[in-house]
């Protein structure tokens, strides 16, 4: 069984506030009992081991006196009160007797001794006490990280208490013993020699069962035995700490089903919402008025929705970052966000907010591979709808594009045919819509020439061929009909969409 | 050394015997030396005489100064003020004084009796009640011996004299501080009146003329180019304890005990070094915890490059010194000696197994 | 515009300056009527750098003049000595001590009269005026010319000193009067003596302070001229005719203060090496730290008060015998040139090698005509054994734990090359070779004033209220403008072996000068 030792003594309730400040050397030793010396003459029958009390009275040179026959007798340190004025020449008797010298504030020196003694006679005792104490104030108190911290850091003295995440960040606790924290990698319980003194890590497992958080006691000096009662304090926090984790993941998982329920309902309904549906609008401090731009963001990887809903913290932070202040809300396979404005924005103002969006999709925000959407501005909740659902069309089209792109989808242009089922009334109709300028009379020969150029894989000569006419002619007619549109044939889905609605509207006049 | 005159060219050598034997108290400006020039030059030598030869019954008075030595520089003594005290002490007593003793032969006081003997053409019997510099009366041999201090007799410098009869000695000093500042804030004092015989028997001999011998010690080892130190301590019938670098100096603070404290670190070995604890004089001088002397045995420093004794005031950051200690009166190291003055009674509560090192 | 001058043992040296900054500074050597000296000292500035003299608002000079005078003990007044201390006092006469050469020369009667006061503050006895009637019957009948009154305590309560003086000045108009109370400090044997030597200097002080200002104007300058007190402040020169014996120790408190001032260090060590001595003084808090000894002026003991000075027999002119053999060491003194520096050292065509031709053979000094100059491998080394002999005795003048800067001024200064090591840092400032003429040149007008107050009567505050009040009228009597007048700094001490009875206070003040819109 470890003893109490003089190291240990700064730790005790009885002393706190007390420091080493000379005879650091022989701090390891055992104290068996204690005394309290109000004479000198005390000292001449001291056992071994035993820590000294001086009173007040005996200052300057009798802590010297004091030091000396504590020396010879053995005793364990020499205790004084903190008021004292130490010289240099005393320091360096105590260090070079190696006769660990305290100061403490011995306003009740009778106390302090009874309770000294009482600590080094039973250590194991006094560390049950400290630990059954420590548990009974846990059940007492509210499972929140602030509060169980408090608890620690005012319970556990000479010890500095906190709470980080599995990456390192502080929850809560003590900043000074966070330093480490970024360095401290373990999966189950541990200690770490430090320059200060010692870490005793606790980690706390999360429901997938990884580590989600890790408390950290950052201890100056070696004592084991502290380190001891240390590291069972902070098993016996760390049950609150999970269920407190457990009861936070349940509430935001809620919270999000709420959220997907309530805008699905608003997606599908009409101009008019519904009183029910206009309560949970204001409870969750939705704004339907007013102009919104839509956004979609849509996984690259598809994921499931408890995952889904750790990350929208995160997300929202990021989205935040570029100043794209919205409401997210989750979804299958990633997350709707719609951001209000007071009024019309305009198209610069669009334009930059895309540019943002687009910058942070492309640096993985909250480490997440997405790829967006983003609709034009629509006013009301009508106008909500619209904005949304646009944007939804386009993320597909950024999602085939790969993470990281961004589709405006008043940018889609010719693109939007493929987004429609082909051979749908719709398709066919915009496609007419889209083809509408090659489909004057006079335009006819350019119509001819793309359409045979399309079939002919692009290649001018054999429309040529096809058409009876030379490859020059081609190639003017080919690009008088893609300006005509504002299409770009050196791009794949620009290319396809033309040509599904060339099929779509008809074949060729030969 | 008794017997021979003391004479003018003795005073520097006096003075400086006596600067050493006040154990660190503070020094007294050139006031006192040039008075008892002043007094040898115009009415001649002092003669010293062991106690032993007196008659066992003429009558013999202890005399010495009370009071603060910086009014004195400036409220100068009244001529023939001893002589004054001493007749209405002889008037009080009832009997003519044939010889006079030193109350204390150390610091100014050395030079009371034989002032008062410039004045009254006396001899000064070689015996003081102290052996050094205390702060109270009462704390003498003499005590010790059961003898009275009073009638006490004190002499203002403008021509006031006033008896004291305290009832013991311990009333004395009581009743004599407020007395001194009525007279002006110092005083000549006569005191402890008895019979060549009783000094011879309880007084502690040779003192006076020791301040002589100490002072021509110390003129003769600061003239040589001798080291200092242990040589110095031997001639003076001492111990060194230390010749050191003074490295610490704490004058006492004026909440709590009134004790200050000096660190003098040893030249030879810079982990060695001796603290000395002070109030007025040197009271205790420690090496590493362990008491190396304490009151009443004396204890001075000594300026180790000049050989003039240093007062705890003009200490300072590097001085070097030599930490000296003379051996006290036997009479202090009996138990009722050291009842009466011994560390304890300063305020310095040492063990018992070493308080008497 | 200020200039200050210092006349030293070997050297006159003058600085101007404006606005702290140094503008010229020169040495000229001290002539045997020093005034002479001092016209020099203030043409060679004029020829370094042109400055117009109206502009110069401040001429403050630190002398031996009247020391000197005092010492050699020709034109010295008459002067009755009066204390007022019956019947206490009778056991020490006025003059004791003193010798017998000057003593013949200023004794004009003591008289021990009636009077004085206690420490607390009460009358020993009364003034008995027709005893002072009779003393200034008999002064009149010997024809004394001057008088010294000294009281006992009267730097606590000078009222007794003021009435004698009143009732002997409307008796006999022509005597000048020296009172005790205005000199201060306790010790009233070292008081009195200090006042007697003061009024012993009446008719000469004031030919001297007629010479100092015909100095001035031969040079042009019509600027009011100030002279520096022994603590280091100056006062004016008017009150100095009355008070010389006030300049009498300035020489050294000039030499600190100069250091301080071109350091910008307020505690410090000053190595001051001249012609025939190095001094060396401790700075702390912008003070110098005073001697514990009192300073005596021709054997005579005086309560003045100098700077506590370690002064080594070492100097510029100190005699250096080069070693027999080519590898041996050069003997260094004893012997010393003294002020024929610029006559007898080698570098200047004379017969004696000092440590200035070392000086100039190892490249630290440039004066003089170095092709006189034998090979001298020896120089540099001979230089740095002595600077770091002089460096070892810095220990000695601490008053911290930890060792403070050493600051090198002085016309040797340079002799020292960089002694600074791990432990001990050496600073040697620019103009360090006329740093006591910057000191007079900086001198702030301050008063001093000491007291003792009985605790018993709680008058504790009052009598500290009482003393700053005072000490702040004696700065402005000294030329101070009332409102800048500061407390520098407040000692106490108990009185001992009289324990709770009374306490001692000294109280001391600086201030600025009137018309004078920069501080230095």
């Amino acid at each position: 069984m470890t003893r109490l030792t003089v190291r240990e003594l700064p730790y005790l309730k009885a002393l706190t506030g007390a420091r080493i400040v000379a005879g650091q050397a022989g701090a390891d030793a055992a104290v068996r009992e204690a005394r309290l010396i109000d004479h000198l003459d005390r000292l001449a029958d001291t056992p071994a081991g035993c820590a000294l009390l001086l009173t007040t009275d005996l200052t300057g040179w009798a802590v010297e006196m004091a030091l000396r026959l504590a020396w010879e007798r053995a005793a364990a340190c020499v205790i004084a009160h903190e008021d004292q004025e130490v010289l240099d020449a005393t320091h360096r008797l105590a260090d070079r007797l190696r006769m660990p010298l305290l100061l403490a504030g011995l306003d009740d020196p009778v106390s302090t001794a009874i309770a000294l003694g009482m600590a080094a006679t039973a250590p194991r005792e006094r560390r049950a006490a400290t630990l059954v104490d420590l548990a009974e104030r846990l059940a007492a108190l509210p499972q929140k990280p602030r509060s169980v911290l408090g608890l620690l850091n005012s319970r556990l003295p000479g010890t500095a208490v906190c709470l980080l995440t599995a990456d390192g960040t502080l929850l809560a606790g003590r900043s000074a013993a966070s330093a480490h924290g970024a360095d401290v990698r373990d999966t189950v319980p541990a200690r770490h020699t430090v320059a200060e003194g010692q870490l005793v890590v606790h980690p706390v497992i999360g429901s997938d069962g990884g580590v989600e958080m890790r408390l950290v006691a950052s201890l100056s000096g070696a004592a084991d035995a502290w380190a001891d009662t240390v590291a069972t304090a902070l098993g016996l926090a760390a049950g609150p700490i999970t269920a407190w984790a457990a009861v936070e993941r349940l509430r935001a998982e809620r919270d999000a089903r709420l959220r997907g329920t309530l805008l699905t309902e608003l997606l599908s309904g009409t101009d008019a919402t519904s009183d029910q549906i206009a309560s949970q609008v204001a409870r969750l401090g939705w704004r339907l008025e007013g102009w919104h731009t839509g956004i979609y963001l849509s996984l690259a990887d598809p994921t499931d929705q408890e995952t889904l809903v750790a990350r929208t913290p995160a997300l929202t932070a990021a989205l935040a970052a570029v100043r794209l202040r919205g409401v997210v809300v989750e979804r299958t396979d990633g997350w709707s966000v719609w951001v209000d404005h007071l009024e019309k924005p305009s198209p610069r103002t669009e334009g930059r907010m895309a540019d943002r969006l687009r910058a942070l999709l492309a640096e993985r925000p909250a480490g997440l591979a997405l790829s967006g959407g983003i609709g034009p501005p629509g006013e009301g909740p009508s106008g909500l709808r619209t904005s949304l659902a646009s944007a939804r069309e386009a993320a597909v089209l950024a999602t085939a594009a790969g993470p990281g792109h961004l589709e405006r989808a008043d940018d889609l242009g010719m693109r939007r045919l493929l987004l429609t089922p082909f051979g749908s009334e719709d398709f066919r109709s915009l496609a007419d819509r889209l083809l509408a300028p090659l489909r004057e009379p006079r335009n006819r020969p350019l119509y001819d020439a793309l359409r045979q150029y399309l079939d002919q894989m692009c290649s001018a000569s054999a429309t040529a061929a096809a058409l009876g006419v030379h490859r020059n002619t081609v190639a003017t007619r080919v690009a008088r009909a893609c300006t005509l549109l504002g299409v770009d044939l050196d791009r794949p889905d620009e290319r396809l969409a033309v040509h599904l609605a060339c099929h779509a509207v008809g074949p060729p006049v030969s | 050394m008794s017997g021979g005159p003391v004479t003018a060219a003795d005073v520097d050598d006096f003075v400086l015997g006596a600067k050493l034997l006040s154990g660190g108290g503070a020094s007294h400006g050139t006031m006192p030396a040039r008075w008892l020039r002043h007094a040898m030059a115009t009415r001649g030598d002092v003669r010293l005489v062991p106690p032993g030869s007196l008659p066992e019954s003429a009558q013999c008075l202890a005399i010495g100064f009370i009071g603060s030595p910086t009014i004195q520089s400036e409220k100068l003594p009244m001529v023939g003020q001893f002589a004054e005290a001493v007749r209405v002490a002889e008037r009080r007593l009832g009997h003519e004084v044939g010889a006079l003793a030193a109350l204390n032969a150390a610091g100014v006081n050395a030079l009371a009796p034989l002032l008062a003997a410039t004045e009254l053409g006396l001899p000064v019997a070689d015996a003081d009640g102290m052996g050094r510099i205390f702060p109270n009366v009462e704390r003498s041999v003499f005590t010790l011996a059961g003898l009275d201090v009073g009638p006490c007799t004190l002499a203002g410098a403008q021509g006031d004299v006033m008896i004291i009869e305290p009832a013991g000695n311990m009333r004395a000093e009581a009743l004599i501080r407020p007395a001194t500042v009525a007279l002006g804030g110092w005083c000549v004092a006569v005191l402890y009146p008895m019979s060549a015989g009783l000094l011879a028997r309880h007084g502690i001999h040779g003192s006076v003329s020791r301040v002589l011998d100490v002072g021509r010690t110390l003129r003769r080892a600061a003239a040589s180019d001798e080291p200092r130190g242990h040589r110095l301590a031997a001639g003076l019938g001492g111990r060194l304890l230390a010749s050191g670098i003074v490295a610490e100096v704490h004058r006492p603070s004026r909440r709590g005990f009134p004790s200050g404290a000096v660190i003098v670190t040893d030249l030879d070995d810079p982990d060695r070094s001796v603290r000395l604890e002070t109030q007025n004089e040197y009271m205790l001088a420690l090496a590493d915890g362990v008491p190396l002397a304490a009151v009443p045995d004396l204890i001075c420093t000594v300026d180790h490059d000049t050989g003039e004794p240093v007062d705890i005031e003009r200490l300072h950051y590097g001085h070097v010194v030599d930490v000296i200690t003379l051996p006290a009166a036997p009479a202090w190291h009996t138990a009722a000696g050291l009842a009466l003055a011994g560390p304890e009674t300063f305020g310095y509560a040492l063990p018992r197994d070493q308080g008497d090192r | 515009m200020r200039i200050g001058v210092d006349v030293g043992g070997t050297s006159t040296d003058a600085v101007l300056m404006a606005g702290g900054e140094v503008l010229a500074g020169v040495k000229a050597p001290t002539s045997p009527d020093v005034t002479g000296g001092v016209v020099e000292a203030l043409a060679l500035l004029r020829g370094v750098h042109r400055f117009d003299p109206g502009a110069v608002q401040a001429v403050v000079i630190g002398t031996t003049h009247f020391m000197n005078a005092f010492v050699e003990g020709r034109d010295l007044t008459r002067t009755a000595v009066i204390r007022l201390g019956l019947p206490a006092t009778s056991g020490l006469p006025p003059l004791l001590d003193w010798p017998e050469r000057l003593r013949a020369r200023i004794d004009g009667g003591t008289y021990l009269c009636h009077g004085g006061h206690d420490f607390d503050g009460r009358p020993i006895g009364d003034l008995d005026e027709e005893e002072i009637a009779g003393v200034a019957d008999d002064i009149a009948r010997r024809g004394t010319e001057a008088a010294a009154i000294s009281s006992v305590f009267s730097f606590a309560d000078a009222s007794m000193e003021r009435r004698v003086a009143g009732i002997l000045t409307s008796r006999l108009p022509y005597l000048k009067v020296s009172l005790s109370s205005e000199i201060g400090r306790i010790g009233l044997l070292e008081r009195e003596n200090a006042t007697t030597i003061n009024a012993s200097l009446s008719g000469l002080a004031g030919r001297i302070a007629d010479a100092l200002g015909a100095a001035l104007a031969s040079a042009g300058l019509r600027a009011p001229l100030y002279v520096t007190q022994n603590n280091g402040t100056l006062m004016d020169v008017e009150p100095a005719r009355r008070y010389p014996v006030a300049t009498f120790a300035s020489g050294p408190t000039n030499s600190l203060r100069g250091a301080a001032f071109l350091s910008g260090l307020t505690d410090c060590v000053v190595m001051d090496v001249g012609g025939t001595t190095t001094d060396v003084g401790v700075l702390a808090g912008g003070f110098p730290q005073e001697a514990p000894a009192e300073v005596t002026v021709a054997g005579i003991p005086t309560n003045f008060r100098m700077p506590r000075l370690l002064c080594h027999e070492i100097g510029g002119g100190t005699i250096v015998t080069p070693p027999r053999r080519p590898d041996g060491e050069p003997a260094v003194g004893p012997g010393n040139v003294g002020d024929a520096l610029t006559r007898r050292s080698v570098v200047y065509g004379g017969p004696d090698l000092t440590l200035t031709d070392l000086g100039v053979a190892a490249g630290r000094l440039r004066l003089g005509d170095p092709a006189r100059l034998a090979e001298m491998p020896f120089a540099a080394a001979t230089l740095d054994t002595v600077a770091a002999r002089l460096l070892g005795s810095v220990h000695r003048l601490r008053v911290t734990p930890a060792m403070p800067p050493v600051v090198l001024v002085g016309g040797g200064a340079a002799l020292l090359g960089d002694p600074g090591t791990d432990d001990v840092r050496v600073v040697r400032p620019p103009h360090h070779t006329i740093a006591n003429a910057i000191g007079a040149a900086t001198a702030e007008p301050g008063g001093e004033v000491e007291r003792i107050f009985p605790l018993a009567a709680g008058g504790r505050d009052e009598v500290l209220e009482r003393a700053r009040s005072e000490a702040t009228t004696r700065a402005v009597a000294a030329g101070a403008v009332p409102a800048s007048v500061r407390v520098v700094s407040v000692e106490e001490a108990p009185i001992v072996y009289l324990p709770g009875s009374a306490t001692w206070v000294r109280v001391r003040t600086l201030g600025a000068l009137a018309r004078d819109g920069e501080r230095a």
